[in-house]
């Protein structure tokens, strides 16, 4: 499956204009990550390519059919949502919260069936936290529920996952679990994923391509390992960026370390 | 789903329909006109009594009065529960009521302007049922930004009409004659299942028993439209529909319980949270559990109401006086709701 946005453009006001021109595509097992400073336009940007807010202008295709042309179950079933981690108000148990992934497979007035909480299972299996299923996701930590969140758009089986700065508010070592948790479904079940993040070196090593936020409204596409460098870092962000290799047991790791300086 | 969970589940929702089959029959027995179990199935079967002889009255009083007064009994307590349950869920908020969209303040005023102008009991039922019909369809009109309408606008709005239905209300309180209007105005509104008839149950069962199949149906679907609402689109869930046909049940339901028995508070927020503290919040246990619990709960209190003393007692006082202490113990009990 190819997703595609072309020529997207959006603006919440007249005058000001959020989104120009956005162009991108992913492939089949293909992670795209995209950088920006706050409040630059990353959560508007993948509200827009779901349709969860309509371009002004361009289009999302896949496989080339824009997707406004496509029925919201068909869309849904192949492009599965991770939003940002935040508790509902009323808390239901890890399994339960996972087979409401199965709606989009499911009739307007059909339950989840035996099979569909297998499915659930499976998803959460696959996340390693078959262990939690009869938890309440109050009783996690923010690591494990936004694991949950990630079966849940898994448990619909779609080929594509887009998800919403999902190592933000975790620690260090969840922030590990979640970015190895995508590169695991990329590997093994051939999922692409585009990823908003904050963090420059997730993009290093999640993804084959990235998309920079400007906060102009340009944007700079390309190959992750030829466009993330320090002079777009230090555009994008504004302040002086260096990246540094550094050799360790495990194999070459890039560090990105930001100056306070403004430039 | 956990199994020996779902066993608990099954047996105590098996223990509330047996219990909906016998209770009802206790309480046809229970009243100043003594009635027996022999009796009440001899009237109810007679080719199966054939050396039983019932007198007239009693069959009168086993068809005409009680028996009618049970089934709205059981069916408005079953619809309130289930239009709160859908309601709190719907808003994603544990608050909300069935008169949370100003349906009850409507229909209690269409009801309030038939007694003063002495409508006969079956115009003030219609009269009700369309006034609540026509809040919520005010409701909607108003939350409308843009060509849509968002959760906290819905819910806005509801206040302002509930608001403004109430006032209306008061002022026919106000120019209504203190005699003999007023006394019968205030008493209406506190709520009462006395005026029951075969004729008014034919004319508001099938909208509350419509109402509550509607939302019964749609009962998963009612946790995915707790999320926000662009995770539930997210999931495939046609939003704008479901929360439609979910008002939509709800309304109907309301407005008619209002037009039948008059306001009846508290069964619509206490017995929700009761299944929820029984149950967890998946609307798949909670929305069957309320419809059963709700019954009983109104049976309960009906039964109280025409049994315990000489004269009727208003159904609302009788929902705040037992409901409240069931509520707070079982809160103390259950350490809470879980939200």
């Amino acid at each position: 499956m190819i997703f595609s946005v072309k020529n997207g453009c959006f603006s919440y006001k007249q005058n000001k204009i959020i989104l120009d021109d956005i162009n991108f595509s992913v492939n089949e097992a293909e992670v795209l990550s995209i950088l920006g400073s706050n409040g630059v336009g990353k959560t508007t940007l993948i509200k827009c390519m779901l349709g969860l807010l309509k371009w002004q202008c361009g289009e999302t295709d896949i496989d080339e059919k824009n997707i406004l042309q496509m029925k919201q179950k068909e869309f849904w079933s192949n492009v599965g949502y991770v939003p940002q981690a935040k508790l509902n108000t009323f808390v239901y148990s890890v399994e339960e919260m996972v087979v409401l992934g199965r709606s989009p497979r499911l009739g307007e007035l059909q339950q989840p069936r035996a099979a569909d909480y297998e499915i659930a299972d499976d998803c959460l299996e696959t996340l390693g936290i078959a262990h939690l299923k009869n938890k309440l996701c109050n009783q996690i930590s923010g690591g494990e529920y936004q694991l949950v969140l990630i079966a849940r758009a898994l448990a619909s089986q779609p080929k594509l996952l887009v998800l919403d700065e999902p190592e933000s508010n975790l620690d260090f070592k969840n922030q590990l679990i979640v970015c190895e948790a995508i590169t695991k479904l990329q590997k093994e079940r051939h999922i692409s994923a585009i990823i908003n993040t904050h963090f420059p070196e997730h993009a290093l090593t999640l993804s084959q391509k990235t998309l920079f936020l400007l906060n102009d409204g340009s944007t700079i596409y390309g190959n992750t390992k030829v466009i993330v460098n320090e002079e777009n870092l230090s555009r994008a962000f504004n302040m002086t960026v260096r990246m540094r290799d550094v050799s360790l047991p495990e194999g070459m790791h890039t560090c990105v370390i930001a100056e306070q300086k403004e430039i | 789903m956990n199994q020996k969970y779902s066993h608990i589940n099954r047996i105590s929702l098996f223990i509330i329909l047996i219990a909906l089959i016998v209770l009802p029959i206790v309480a046809v027995t229970i009243g100043r006109f003594h009635i027996s179990v022999r009796q009440f199935f001899a009237a109810l079967f007679p080719a199966f009594f054939p050396d039983e002889d019932v007198p007239l009255t009693v069959h009168n009083v086993i068809f005409n009065i009680r028996l009618p007064r049970i089934l709205l009994a059981l069916l408005a307590g079953a619809g309130l529960s289930v239009a709160g349950a859908a309601f709190q869920a719907l808003f994603s908020n544990p608050l909300a009521t069935p008169d949370t969209l100003g349906v009850a303040t409507g229909a209690s005023f269409g009801a309030v302007l038939g007694i003063l102008f002495k409508f006969p009991s079956w115009g003030i039922q219609l009269a009700a049922l369309a006034a609540g019909i026509i809040a919520v369809i005010l409701v909607y009109a108003v939350s409308r930004v843009r060509g849509s309408s968002s959760i906290i606008m819905i819910v806005l709005a509801g206040m302002v009409i509930g608001a403004l239905f109430s006032a209306l209300v008061s002022l026919i309180k106000y120019v209504a004659d203190p005699q003999d209007v007023l006394p019968t105005i205030t008493f209406w509104l506190l709520g009462s299942l006395s005026g029951t008839t075969k004729l008014t149950l034919l004319q508001g069962s099938p909208f509350i028993i419509a109402g509550t199949l509607l939302i019964f149906f749609l009962r998963w679907k009612l946790n995915l439209m707790t999320l926000n609402e662009d995770e539930a689109i997210s999931l495939g869930v046609p939003v704008k529909r479901i929360r439609l046909l979910v008002i939509l049940g709800a309304t109907m339901i309301t407005a008619s319980v209002v037009s039948m028995c008059g306001l009846i508070g508290w069964v619509g927020l206490l017995i929700p949270h009761i299944s929820r503290m029984i149950y967890g919040n998946n609307n798949k246990s909670v929305i069957p559990a309320s419809i059963g619990l709700g019954a009983l709960f109104m049976l309960f209190i009906d039964t109280l109401a025409r049994s315990v003393s000489g004269t009727e007692i208003p159904v609302s006082i009788l929902t705040s006086i037992i409901g409240a202490p069931f509520f707070i113990i079982l809160l103390r009990k259950t350490g809470g709701i879980q939200i």
